[in-house]
């Protein structure tokens, strides 16, 4: 049975997620207490300032959310909320989830040419042949929307044996669009604003079981 | 590369401005909304002026982001963060912060602090004195130049205190598809500051010189909206630009195949 569960504490577009997911066709509800076991699947979207996100996690829904990623159920960050996987970033003070290991470094820092910050528009994504992962479909060419101006950098961050990262590049310059890590994924865009191809992304996250 | 519909909204009617003073009316925002998302539009700006004197419209706005799957970034009448928070949650992507005085700085920083630079707009309502033959910013509350607020003070100020990106609204030109005139301010603002051209655009060829002029984003109304030399209302979204940007793109085969055709 496939329930949806968006995680709605105040620093995201929550409602936009939940739109997105009711017109795809599932069962969604918006989660404000933090009580997670009756999903099978949670959506944690954010938008915002990384010290801001950190703070509105608390002590409670940090336990709640890796009690429910323990348990092997399907858990997708959207932007901020995919930072917050992460243990820390440069952006602000503040800690992260710690699920995945890395830290959200400032773009600036690795682009040879500059890059406008914030890096906002629609990106090309391309997907491998072999692409292994389960977000995208191999050898899809997709366009996604990015709105930030810290991310994962692929360069350097150290790569787990059961991570997998979709790479987006700009100016030669490598940035993490997505991140998946068994059942964890993160999505540097935001699929719920990316017209068809973000849904098509939904789509495949709520299909997996 | 992107390009904007901006849709212009008093009492809950989507209404199309030309120089900031006659007003038409085009029709329900909630329907041209979601005809541009099924254009394959980029992105929508949405400018409430009726926010001045009823406040913030949550319920149109929320009723619109239900039905579109496209960012949208709204501006009009923003007093503080709690409205902000309030905007994010109903489903808008960015804010729009207006310009009018240097305090109102300090609301674009307050906010970029809760959302990111990322998430923060502020817009220039940039007007031109025939007296004095120099450009200033356009109060928009009071609807008169803002003559103690000189557009290169202004300019100053978004370099140092700026955060996100600028949207730069011509607002002489505005509706009446002359030509966005403020191109060469490009240069006066910091290169990596990203900039929205919004006013005046003539044609697609316009928005094209204006990419290459390093703007970020294009916004326009009646040239998406209106059709001369009449004036009709045709809601449009040049298929150039989807070329332009979908032509190495393969449509995901999702059961949403009403969308498909857009790409």
């Amino acid at each position: 049975m496939i329930s949806v569960g968006v995680i709605n504490i105040g620093i995201g577009n929550t409602k936009g997620v939940y739109n997105a997911v009711k017109y795809i066709g599932y069962d969604v509800s918006l989660i404000s207490s933090n009580k997670l076991e009756d999903f099978s699947h949670i959506i944690f979207p954010g938008v915002g300032n990384f010290e801001a996100g950190a703070n509105a996690l608390t002590p409670l829904w940090r336990e709640e959310i890796k009690k429910f990623i323990n348990k092997g159920n399907f858990f997708m960050g959207i932007c901020l909320g995919m930072q917050l996987l992460f243990e820390k970033s440069e952006e602000s003070e503040g800690e992260g989830l710690g699920i995945i290991q890395g830290e959200i470094k400032s773009i600036q820092k690795i682009s040879t040419k500059q890059i406008q910050l914030p890096r906002l528009g629609w990106k090309l994504v391309n997907y491998d042949e072999d692409y292994k992962g389960r977000l995208g479909n191999p050898g899809q060419k997709s366009k996604y929307y990015f709105v930030h101006s810290y991310g994962l950098l692929p360069d350097m961050h150290k790569l787990k044996k059961d991570e997998f990262i979709v790479e987006q590049i700009e100016n030669g310059c490598k940035i993490a669009a997505s991140i998946e890590k068994n059942n964890i994924f993160g999505v540097q865009y935001h699929p719920e604003k990316s017209s068809i191809f973000g849904l098509d992304v939904l789509n495949n996250f709520i299909k997996l079981n | 590369m992107r390009l904007i519909p901006s849709l212009l909204i008093k009492n809950q009617s989507l209404i199309k401005s030309k120089s900031f003073n006659y007003y038409k009316y085009l029709g329900d925002p909630v329907n041209v909304a979601r005809i541009f998302l099924e254009k394959g539009a980029d992105e929508l700006l949405i400018n409430d002026c009726s926010a001045f004197k009823d406040g913030i419209n949550f319920d149109l706005l929320e009723r619109i982001a239900s039905n579109t799957f496209i960012p949208i970034t709204y501006s009009g009448n923003i007093k503080n963060i709690n409205e902000i928070k309030k905007l994010i949650n109903i489903g808008i992507e960015r804010v729009a912060i207006g310009i009018y005085e240097p305090n109102d700085w300090n609301m674009v920083i307050e906010a970029s602090k809760f959302l990111g630079n990322s998430g923060v707009c502020s817009i220039l309502n940039i007007g031109y004195s025939k007296l004095l033959k120099i450009n200033l910013i356009f109060n928009y509350k009071k609807r008169r130049l803002k003559y103690r607020y000189r557009l290169n003070q202004a300019i100053e100020d978004a370099n140092n205190l700026g955060r996100g990106e600028i949207i730069l609204v011509d607002t002489l030109n505005d509706g009446t598809r002359k030509g966005f005139s403020l191109y060469k301010l490009r240069y006066k603002f910091n290169k990596n500051i990203p900039l929205t051209a919004y006013g005046g655009i003539k044609d697609y060829q316009e928005c094209i010189s204006l990419w290459e002029n390093n703007f970020n984003g294009v916004a326009s109304s009646s040239f998406l909206s209106l059709l001369p030399p009449h004036d009709a209302l045709l809601i449009n979204y040049p298929k150039k630009h989807l070329n332009i940007s979908n032509k190495n793109l393969t449509p995901p085969k999702v059961s949403i195949d009403r969308y498909s055709k857009y790409y």
